[in-house]
């Protein structure tokens, strides 16, 4: 199949060149290409290998599952479009549908890394009808030189310069395995991307001193045309100007105002050309109308404060070492005096001001909450400790709701501009996600939570975020919309995950049960990186008295347009086709994906848990889960053990259970910053990854054979393995009592005892390598028996063996019983049989 | 004298100097002078007598300092007064004893070096003897000291039996009369006079223009010429004839004001003075006056040169022709100026004669009505005389300060003083130096009674430091209920367990670490070694208790904001500064008199239309630049960094200085801020926790729109006029609340402005009023022309003493209270007076009003406490005491009255005025209480004074010349033609802080005669006279200085060797008067050199830089020049002549006494 893409891609090139318009163009895309060709082979191969080894885990972990073609033509797909279905085959009329309890929904993941799809450099052809664009889905009619758009089954015409099309000559757009294709819109501006540094300087000296570091990194990473700016703040939010003459310079503005953006502007003197005020008024006026993301970059203002690197890298270095510790002292018993809201405010506003439209990230690095002016989350009282989860509850937060108000709306405006937002937060406390997440959320900008800027962590999970893909590109893309197309009798009714509506209401939105930001059919991620996966919800509308015909199509169309890293406008269409089925059929339900659908619910668990109680968003999850088995599952009436669930259900009741007793829902333990920086990576993160932040994957390593993946559950704590743990936010490497033991005894040290050296270094390196591709970073844990680190494992395995049952309390071997997990939480055993037992009797 | 004896230690004054005619002075009535006889019957006298007993109460030993009272002239005592003192220091028991006082003099002993003293033995009897002779002789300008002018001998016996009571009275019309004897003297050129007749010029110029009237005025002129028997003495050019004959005659009083009618007539034809009279080009007559004998000086006063086309204004009587209301009319009230009603040359020769004649005219002919007195000029009081025989009365001596009734000398005296438990008067005068004991007495002697108070005062170089005491952690020691401090006047009682206050009389116990004996006197045994138990200026350390919230304060800090706008770079001022700063800061920052290391911190900004503060924290790379343009709330984006010791980072201050120019070279900023730029540095200082002061550069209207934003509202017409003062009040009240927040933070703010135009200083100045700052101005300002002067004010002004963070308070004792309070401060309340800083040149006058009676004869106490932060960050109180008599006589008011702390309120009370009065309302309001005072003198004192005679108390002689001298002044007057509104804001900020040193040359100004050669070539002086274009010649070149400016006038036939000398060239004409001071050769001869250094000095003097005016005969700044003679007419009507005045004053007076 790969080996076809690129022949069958270079025959329509050929076909194209022969149009004389394009002769030009297109020979030297050629050349170009050709020239890629190699590359892309290379980077397939070695894609290849990341995935394998990306899914080797999964795999391990689903050697139990039966249906491993199913799964694997399900990871087929992903790996090809980005997008997973809960539901592969859908029934065909609108009340069936609404039986199925989990909802009917496409994972998608706009950035999918593929390497094996050749970006086209022309337009796209659009339906006339509803602005489909062609696909490989699409009738051709190669003699009329029409195609029938599957969508909406309207027929166009190609434009003239499709006139050598043929069966032969198919342009890529056409080949079938191109459903997802890459175009590079020519005709628009580059705009290199843009950086702005917002930092925290009421930091400890030290702690400022790694974060000087990670920044000059940063600077260092940044390509010579990329734009870079520097917002400082503490007490006062300072705007430095870049490639001052005789002496550095910052602006600076109060921490505890908030700022206009006009008075931002006039402050800075932005958007003046000359000194002419009458000028500004122009500008603006050129700007707003423009306002697309067509040309913003190029009418700005030149400005001194966002800067191309090249132009001030080592003004900006210089900048960087001379900052300062903020220099307000800090009485004893109060929390220093710091702006973040002011700070992140005027990043806001001086992107909005130099450059509305165009892509960019303002990187806010902060060491402590915001506590004063807008956006303040804690009081400068020391005494007074920062809301807690119960605070919340009990609406003793008094700044929660204002300042969420604030950071919310700086997110809008941050989205109506397409500037996302990055939060890497390193303090011990808390320091205000919470209040702060739409920030990110709405923007798709990254948040990470650490615990000083002096740490590995934090490094390099800045370092992953600088990321860059084979062709020495950044992999992250900015200023995306995703607009939505589908069959007539689908309709998109909502999208969970880092996006903002653009409000474009038309045929393909649905009217009514909105989940998540519903109501339109387009959405903005104003930063998206490869593994960006949005949750769209979608709606049968067909009635019921006229079905679908059974085993007929429907398609849904992603267009996702969005500013490579390079500058291009470029525009990725996905188009998906599944099945309709007959109600009730095995179709159905062998269609169902778990882990998508555990991951589905998960989202929309958290968001539910945004606005409702705990407790209420449980019994949301096991009435769902309740009715799910009551449906799908094969039992005698009232008799529990009779119960039985098809396989492809076989390992949800366990995802659900995990689900329950995580911190997406369960806030004990946990502060409210935490609780958001999780939900926001669950909501980010593909279905893979989220899957493992549900129920985190164990692996174990011994003599006794290869590393394998054991059962997330009390019982695989085995005094003579080492256990890896993957919870997606933390890493931990466990060793047994016995291990350890080996350990202190210094046996890797010894020649003769290489074996168990290699032991020990066999989790560490699966750990690396985890580690060097996930951002977040995990937090990296090496713990042994009875460690205190060793919380972060025991917290997460079904607690098998408490000290509730003791029976369990000893291993095969008596004396060498694993540790029993001190809680009053059910384990999985009752949890499952508790279920049997209402699935049997409740009445769906 | 009294048995001296027990001066023992005193230092004695030279025998000359003091002249004690206690009598004399008491009365300042000119009585005094006269004989004994008439001190008998003169009541005045006796009323001297009387109350300088209680006065002397002090110290027996010392008294026969007492008497001294500030005598003007030198010489000579009265007999009588020998007497008096002697029956004075029986006097009072009340007052310390001996012992007493022997300790105090052990402390001052201890505490003042002292020289040794001997007994000063106050009067030469046989001098007395002199006057005794002529007591009418005596100026009647009351010096009451005339003492001191001794009459001419010549005239003894006449004159004095008859005049006695009147002596101090002033018959303007007397001068006339002698002039017969004068009639010799020529010359109005002082110098002539001087030994021989001194009075006599005066009269001899009366006379020679009007020969006929002499004759008329037959009283007894010849009093008036007494010469100055006194070597060494100079001439009296007050003396008036004594009306003393007249004086009975009950006419007198016409003898002033109303001439006799015959004068009109004859004068008139005779008068060839008129203006019209005079050449077009007056100046030369005027100047030339000395060849032209008969000159009649008063006359002369219309200046012709300047105004050549305007008519001159004739001086005494409005009355035009003959008929009308001849003298009296002048005096209509209500009218101001009648006088110069007149206009036109000939009714005013007539009335001029009059004048001249008045005076001689015997009550008896004349009807007063008619005739107007000629009066000369020199026959009036002159400052300069006043000036001089104060000096001469001090030389080698020096001032008691203690309970008494001396007055202190002048401040020109530069007479060392010395602290005997009150205050010396370079930190604390009175206006009185006996408290009246009633409202009553105080409201109708029209004298205010103030405090002049200037508690960081630069004393003396080898005055001793004011002691610092510590009272350990609990504080000074106060008063329990009214929290006066430790004082010498604290009284220890219940064997020294308790001591009482004398301001509340409450008792309060000893603390006991404070606690000491009694000895057998009932003093503290240690109260020798404590200065605040015997001195009356020492400093408390104060505690926590006394901080601001209650934290020992950090250092101060000064903060440079420097305007950087289009203007201020391209005048050259920021490169001109930043080097200036760069070079000299370090050495230039104030440091505590004791030597202790300043720890001053600084801190530099940059504004045009935001504001840029510097990062000079050592250990950075290199400064950085901060730059703030949100005004709605300004603040500041660091301190820590901000303010440095230079010392700690000198490199980066240097290299900051270094790059500033540079950073805005390029400054293209018309439109500037300043009101967020004070604000700024408030908040700055607010947040490191400091006082200290900004130093801000400013060189436009701050247009730019920010808080503070100004319009241009200037409008010359309204200057002068009733609407005035809409231009004198600030346009919006931002500055003023602004002003208001420094001070609560212990901000001051020091305005420079250098304006190309209208700036509203009016309302940019209140910051610094309020701050305790000061403003400067500099208009048109380029750095190569102004620089010197520029930097000249601002090293001066770094250099000074400085409090900061200030509070001061005034107790008094129960029965009276301070009410108001005049300088640059602000007062939140009734009571505390809050000064952001104040520094050695600052004043506060207190005004005193009474809440009660005093009771007679008793000592009334000042304390005035100045709470505030040192340099070196400690914080302090200082306290000045004062103890003074009560009395319930009006001769003693009189007697103890300082005229110059009167001036000084009088100015000040009327730039208060001007905000809610017109010009003319405050112009009125002076000479009504001008003529207040003397209309009670009048009433109270000298009763038996013929009601013609003008009688000036001593201590008020040069009131009514510096009434007029007030009157006519540009701060007070200033019309559009003359000054622009900001010249006039600017005039009244910096007069608002003056103290009586700078007020009184403000107001009268110096005036030098440069072409003699040899003057006084030891001490570098020139010969001072009277600021007139009389004394002027044509040959001559004379310098004008009043703390302002300085002129020096060349005349346009000086003698070329001199301009050679200092100038270089031949002829005036060829100097490059634009050029200014710069066109002064730096030859190396003498007379250059005492020149400039005479320059030097004078300018050191001042607390800004003057600038000197080189001005040529007939020049077109001439008519500027002239503006500052102030006894000469001026162009305006409130503009009279001293003799024009004298006259309306008369009047006036005459008609208050009439009712």
């Amino acid at each position: 199949m790969y080996g076809q893409g690129p022949a069958n891609y270079q025959a329509g090139m050929a076909q194209a060149q022969a149009q004389p318009q394009y002769d030009q163009q297109q020979q030297q895309m050629y050349a170009n290409q050709m020239a890629q060709q190699q590359q892309y082979q290379q980077q397939a191969q070695y894609q290849q290998q990341q995935d394998y080894q990306s899914q080797q885990a999964q795999q391990m972990q689903q050697s139990q599952v039966q249906a491993a073609g199913f799964m694997e033509s399900v990871r087929e797909q992903e790996r090809l479009d980005g997008a997973r279905f809960t539901w592969n085959s859908w029934p065909c009329s609108r009340i069936e549908a609404t039986r199925l309890i989990v909802p009917f929904g496409v994972f998608f993941t706009p950035l999918k890394p593929r390497t094996d799809i050749p970006p086209l450099m022309y337009d796209p052809v659009y339906c006339t009808r509803c602005r489909g664009v062609l696909n490989p889905y699409c009738q051709v009619d190669f003699r009329a030189k029409t195609w029938l758009c599957c969508l909406c089954t309207q027929r166009n015409g190609f434009p003239p310069q499709y006139n050598a099309i043929s069966e032969q000559q198919r342009p890529a757009e056409l080949m079938p395995t191109f459903t997802t294709i890459e175009y590079i819109l020519p005709r628009t501006n580059l705009m290199a991307p843009i950086f702005l540094f917002v930092v925290d300087t009421c930091v400890e000296e030290d702690d400022l001193a790694a974060l000087k570091e990670s920044l000059d990194t940063c600077l260092t990473a940044l390509p010579n045309n990329a734009y870079v700016g520097l917002i400082t703040f503490g007490r006062m939010v300072h705007v430095h100007e870049l490639g001052a003459e005789f002496i550095p310079r910052s602006f600076v503005f109060r921490g505890n105002k908030e700022m206009t953006s006009k008075q931002l502007q006039d402050s800075l003197g932005l958007g003046k050309f000359a000194g002419n005020p009458a000028s500004l008024s122009q500008m603006q006026q050129q700007q707003k109308p423009g306002g697309p993301p067509s040309h913003g970059g190029a009418l700005t203002p030149p400005n001194r404060f966002i800067q191309p690197v090249e132009k001030c890298r080592e003004s900006l270095a210089d900048v960087i070492d001379q900052l300062q510790k903020d220099p307000w002292p800090t009485t004893a018993g109060k929390r220093p005096l710091r702006a973040t809201g002011a700070a992140l405010g005027i990043a806001v506003s001086l992107l909005e001001a130099c450059f509305p439209n165009t892509g960019a990230r303002a990187m806010l690095f902060i060491g402590g909450p915001c506590t004063q002016g807008p956006g303040m989350v804690v009081g400068e009282e020391l005494k007074i400790p920062i809301r807690s989860h119960h605070d919340i509850v009990k609406e003793n937060a008094p700044f929660l709701k204002k300042a969420t108000r604030y950071y919310n709306e700086l997110a809008a405006r941050a989205v109506t501009n397409c500037h996302c937002i990055d939060i890497y937060s390193c303090a011990l406390d808390q320091t205000g996600l919470l209040e702060m997440k739409q920030c990110t959320s709405a923007t798709g900008g990254h948040m990470f939570l650490g615990d000083n800027f002096n740490s590995a962590l934090f490094k390099q999970s800045l370092q992953v975020a600088f990321n860059r893909d084979a062709s020495g590109s950044f992999t992250m893309a900015f200023n995306a919309n995703i607009e939505v197309k589908a069959s007539k009798e689908v309709k998109v009714s909502g999208c969970v995950g880092p996006s903002k509506s653009l409000k474009v209401k038309n045929s393909v939105v649905s009217e009514n049960d909105m989940l998540g930001t519903g109501g339109t059919a387009e959405w903005k991620c104003c930063s998206i990186t490869p593994n960006t996966t949005l949750c769209f919800f979608f709606e049968v509308t067909n009635a019921h008295n006229s079905p679908m015909p059974p085993d007929g199509r429907f398609y849904i169309q992603f267009a996702t347009g969005y500013q490579h890293s390079s500058g291009q406008r470029r525009l990725r269409v996905t188009t998906l086709c599944r099945t309709w089925a007959e109600p009730n059929s095995f179709q159905i339900s062998s269609g169902f994906d778990q882990e998508a659908a555990a991951v589905l619910m998960a989202r929309v668990a958290v968001l539910r848990a945004e606005s409702d109680e705990g407790a209420d968003v449980q019994r949301w999850l096991d009435r769902a889960l309740i009715r799910l088995c009551n449906k799908f599952g094969q039992f005698q009436k009232e008799d529990a053990n009779s119960f039985q669930l098809p396989d492809h259900f076989a390992l949800y009741p366990t995802f659900m259970f995990h689900l329950r007793r995580s911190q997406f829902l369960q806030t004990f333990n946990n502060s409210p910053d935490e609780t958001a920086y999780y939900r926001h990576c669950l909501m980010t993160e593909n279905v893979t990854n989220s899957l493992i932040m549900i129920q985190p994957v164990l692996y174990a390593y011994s003599f006794s054979g290869p590393p394998m993946s054991v059962s997330l559950d009390s019982s695989s704590l085995q005094p003579d393995r080492i256990l890896l743990l993957d919870s997606f936010f933390h890493i931990v490497i466990y060793h047994g009592r016995t291990i350890d033991q080996w350990k202190l005894a210094g046996y890797d040290k010894q020649p003769e005892y290489a074996s168990f050296a290699a032991l020990l270094k066999a989790p560490i390196d699966d750990a690396e390598l985890i580690l060097s591709s996930r951002f977040p970073m995990p937090r990296y844990v090496v713990t042994e028996e009875g460690g205190s680190q060793a919380r972060f494992l025991v917290s997460k395995v079904n607690p098998s063996q408490t000290h509730a049952n003791p029976m369990y309390a000893y291993g095969p071997n008596g004396a060498e019983a694993a540790p029993s997990v001190l809680t009053d939480d059910v384990n999985l055993q009752i949890f499952v049989d508790h279920l049997k037992k209402l699935a049997v009797t409740n009445p769906a | 004298m009294l048995p001296n004896g027990h001066q023992p230690q005193q230092y004695i004054p030279a025998p000359g100097a003091h002249q004690t005619n206690p009598a004399a002075m008491m009365n300042g009535v000119a009585g005094a002078q006269s004989g004994p006889t008439s001190n008998l019957n003169n009541a005045f006298s006796s009323i001297g007598l009387s109350d300088a007993k209680p006065v002397v109460p002090a110290m027996p030993q010392f008294r026969p300092n007492l008497p001294v009272f500030r005598p003007p002239g030198a010489t000579q005592p009265n007999q009588p007064h020998a007497m008096q003192n002697g029956g004075v220091a029986s006097a009072n028991p009340n007052y310390p004893t001996q012992a007493h006082q022997q300790a105090q003099q052990a402390n001052q002993q201890r505490f003042n070096q002292q020289p040794q003293q001997t007994n000063p033995q106050p009067f030469n009897q046989a001098t007395q003897p002199i006057h005794g002779g002529q007591p009418g002789t005596l100026p009647s300008f009351g010096q009451p000291g005339q003492a001191r002018f001794q009459p001419s001998p010549s005239f003894p016996a006449s004159s004095s039996t008859q005049n006695p009571p009147m002596a101090s009275s002033f018959n303007p019309g007397m001068a006339s009369s002698q002039g017969t004897t004068n009639s010799t003297m020529n010359g109005p050129s002082m110098p002539q006079f001087s030994a021989a007749q001194p009075n006599a010029s005066t009269a001899g110029q009366g006379q020679s223009f009007y020969p006929p009237n002499p004759s008329t005025s037959s009283f007894q002129p010849p009093q008036h010429t007494f010469q100055p028997s006194q070597p060494g003495m100079p001439p009296q050019p007050n003396s008036f004839a004594p009306p003393g004959a007249q004086g009975f005659n009950a006419p007198q009083p016409g003898s002033f004001g109303a001439p006799p009618q015959m004068s009109h007539a004859s004068l008139g034809g005779q008068m060839p003075l008129s203006n019209g009279s005079f050449p077009p080009a007056g100046s030369s007559m005027s100047y030339a006056g000395g060849q032209i004998p008969g000159q009649p000086p008063s006359i002369a006063a219309g200046f012709p040169t300047g105004l050549p086309g305007a008519p001159a204004m004739m001086p005494g009587m409005g009355m035009g022709g003959g008929p009308p209301g001849p003298p009296r009319m002048s005096g209509m009230p209500g009218m101001p100026l009648p006088p110069n009603n007149m206009q036109g040359g000939l009714p005013q020769q007539q009335m001029g004669q009059p004048m001249g004649q008045s005076g001689y005219t015997n009550g008896p002919t004349g009807m007063n009505n008619r005739s107007t007195p000629a009066l000369s000029l020199d026959s009036l009081p002159s400052v300069v005389d006043v000036l001089e025989k104060d000096v001469a009365l001090h030389a080698n001596s020096y001032y008691e300060s203690r309970l008494n009734s001396v007055l202190p000398p002048l401040v020109t005296s530069k007479v060392r003083s010395v602290d005997y438990g009150n205050s010396v008067p370079e930190l604390l005068r009175s206006s009185l130096y006996a408290a009246p004991c009633t409202a009553n007495l105080l409201k109708e002697s029209g004298i205010p009674f103030v405090l002049h108070i200037q508690p960081m005062a630069e004393l003396a170089i080898d005055a001793p430091p004011i002691h610092i005491v510590n009272h350990g952690e609990k504080g000074p020691v106060r008063c329990n209920r009214c929290k006066a401090y430790m004082s010498p006047y604290m009284k220890f009682i219940d064997g020294g367990r308790k001591f009482q206050c004398p301001f509340c009389l409450i008792s309060t116990d000893v603390p006991q670490e404070y606690f000491a004996y009694l000895d057998s006197e009932g003093r503290r045994v240690d109260c020798m070694q404590r200065p605040e138990l015997c001195l009356g200026t020492y400093e408390f350390l104060a505690t926590k208790d006394y901080c601001r919230n209650e934290k020992l304060p950090e250092a101060p800090a000064f903060i440079f904001m420097i305007d950087v706008s289009y203007r201020a770079v391209s005048s050259g001022f920021t490169a001109l500064l930043c080097q200036m700063l760069r070079n000299e800061l370090d050495s230039l920052l104030p440091v505590e008199p004791n030597g202790e290391e300043s720890k001053l911190r600084v801190g530099i900004a940059t504004f045009s239309d935001s504001v840029n503060f510097f990062n000079l924290k050592a250990g950075l790379k290199q400064p950085t630049m901060m730059t703030v343009n949100d005004f709605s709330d300004m603040f500041v984006p660091l301190v820590d960094g901000f303010l440095v010791r230079p010392e700690e980072s000198p490199r980066m201050l240097e290299s900051l200085l270094d790059i500033i120019p540079q950073i805005f070279a390029q400054s293209r900023q018309t439109d500037t801020i300043l009101y967020p730029v004070i604000q700024a540095g408030m908040r700055a200082l607010e947040a490191a926790g400091c006082p200290g002061k900004l130093f801000v550069f400013n060189f436009s209207l701050p247009v730019f729109d920010a808080p503070g934003k100004l319009k241009n509202r200037e409008d010359r017409q309204i200057l002068g006029t009733d609407k005035e003062k809409t231009l004198l009040k600030p346009q919006i009240p931002d500055y003023t609340e602004l002003a208001k927040n420094c001070v609560q933070v212990g901000c001051s703010v020091d305005l420079f402005l250098f304006p190309n135009s209208y700036i509203d200083v009016a309302t940019l100045g209140e910051v610094s009023k309020l701050t305790g700052g000061q403003v400067y101005k500099y208009a048109y300002f380029q750095a190569d022309k102004d620089g010197q002067r520029f930097l000249w004010d601002l090293r001066h002004n770094l250099k000074r003493t400085i409090a900061f963070d200030a509070v001061m308070r005034v107790r008094t004792n129960q029965g009276i209270r301070p009410t108001d309070y005049f300088g640059n401060m602000l007062m939140p309340n009734t009571t505390e007076v809050h000064l952001a800083s104040i520094d050695s040149e600052k004043t506060i006058l207190a005004e005193i009003k009474h809440d009660d009676k005093l009771e007679d004869k008793t000592v009334v106490h000042v304390q005035v406490a100045l709470l505030y932060t040192s340099l070196s960050a400690q914080r302090r109180v200082r306290l000045l005491n004062m103890a003074l008599m009560s009395t319930s006589d009006y001769g003693e008011i009189y007697r103890c009255a300082e005229g110059d702390v009167v001036m000084n309120f009088m100015l000040k009370n009327s730039l208060k005025g001007l905000y809610d009065f017109s010009p003319a309302q405050i112009r009125e309001g002076l000479t009504e209480r001008s003529t207040k005072i003397l209309v009670s003198y009048r009433k109270y004192c000298s009763q038996n004074t013929p009601v013609g005679q003008l009688v000036l108390p001593e201590s008020f002689k040069l009131l009514p010349l510096y009434t007029n001298c007030l009157v006519r002044n540009d701060v007070v007057s200033g019309t559009g033609s003359e000054v622009g509104a900001d010249d006039r804001s600017w005039l009244m900020y910096h007069s608002n802080s003056l103290g009586v040193e700078h007020t009184t040359a403000f107001i009268y100004p110096r005036f030098y005669v440069l072409h003699e050669p040899g003057m006084d070539s030891s001490t570098g002086q020139y010969r001072q006279i009277r600021a007139t274009a009389e004394k002027m010649q044509e040959g001559g070149a004379y310098l004008l200085e009043n703390g302002v400016a300085m002129f020096l006038w060349l005349g346009s036939r000086v003698d070329a060797a001199w301009t050679e000398a200092v100038f270089g060239v031949q002829s005036p004409a060829s100097i490059d008067t634009e050029k200014g001071e710069a066109a002064m050769s730096a030859s190396n001869n003498p007379t250059a050199d005492q020149l400039s250094k005479f320059i030097e000095r004078t300018r050191n003097s001042r607390p800004v830089y003057v600038r000197l005016n080189l001005i040529r005969q007939r020049d077109k700044m001439e008519g500027w020049f002239r503006r500052f003679l102030v006894e000469d007419q001026g162009t305006s009507t409130y503009q009279q002549s001293y003799v024009q005045y004298i006259y309306y004053l008369y009047n006036a007076i005459r008609d208050e006494v009439d009712k």
